[in-house]
């Protein structure tokens, strides 16, 4: 697949930040050198997805999980990122589940709601398209395509 | 999409808050800085990779947060003996070539 240049770079303006507040007031940081420090983050990323998508052939699966992501970068020799890591994983597991359960509520809501007289198709559809529009986009969070089709299924809003 | 990230200070303070009601409303929680469509898109460049989870794709962004913070520090302790307040290239340069850990950088900054 062709991917344009822009795509494999980072948001310069992010790095640009992060740079800044990892580094004590005063300290200035050429431009050529926070652009190659923005390149060596998308490298970084390439070299971490192969290390890690390594470990999840090893055991037999070809599905990247979390677990790949963190023995990759034990090997990469960055295991000092790990424990901070796990607790972003936490937290980040639990904004997903309690994004299932708010849609998963919103849809019950709706669907109740339906069943009053006053309300007419049309707002039923305008809310459905508005479901939809949501479950789309958590839809692109969650696995990629792949080309035969396997696995390739979302988990159902309402399986917990 | 809640993960786009923004110029929002509130991203480290996100860990402990997990109301639900809240989550409706999407932009609350800022777990990353950079964007996760966008690391997804170079995980996708690598031919090997069939399916990534979720929670992977956000580890992955996670960690290049922590990346970049860790090179730069690393950098500014190189030029930090020298009484300069400017970081050049050379410094990056010189860290790939001493710290195991950035050696697959080589090559990859010209």
């Amino acid at each position: 697949m062709a991917e344009k240049p822009e795509d494999l770079n980072l948001p310069n303006s992010v790095i640009a930040r992060i740079i800044k507040e990892a580094l004590p007031e005063g300290v200035i940081i050429s431009k050529e050198s926070r652009s190659a420090i923005s390149k060596a983050a998308s490298v970084f990323v390439l070299y971490c997805t192969s290390c890690a998508n390594n470990y999840a052939l090893q055991q037999k699966r070809k599905t990247l999980k979390d677990v790949d992501v963190l023995a990759a970068l034990e090997e990469m020799e960055f295991e000092n990122f790990v424990p901070q890591l796990k607790q972003f994983l936490e937290a980040f597991k639990l904004e997903q589940k309690g994004k299932k359960t708010a849609l998963e509520k919103r849809r019950k809501a709706k669907e109740s709601s339906v069943n009053t007289p006053e309300l007419t198709s049309d707002v039923e559809k305008a809310d459905a398209a508005g479901i939809g529009a949501e479950m789309g986009d958590l839809d692109e969070l969650l696995v990629m395509d792949t080309d035969d089709g396997a696995n390739n299924k979302f988990e159902p809003i309402n399986s917990n | 999409m809640s993960m786009e990230i923004t110029d929002n200070a509130k991203t480290s303070k996100c860990l402990g808050n997990t109301g639900s009601e809240h989550l409706e409303t999407e932009k609350c929680e800022r777990l990353t800085r950079l964007p996760i469509a966008r690391i997804r898109t170079l995980v996708k460049a690598d031919d090997d990779v069939s399916i990534a989870s979720q929670e992977s794709i956000f580890l992955i962004t996670k960690a290049t947060e922590l990346f970049v913070e860790c090179l730069a520090k690393n950098v500014y302790k190189v030029m930090q003996g020298q009484k300069r307040k400017t970081i050049y290239k050379k410094d990056l340069d010189s860290i790939v070539e001493t710290l195991d850990e950035y050696a697959f950088l080589e090559g990859a900054l010209e």
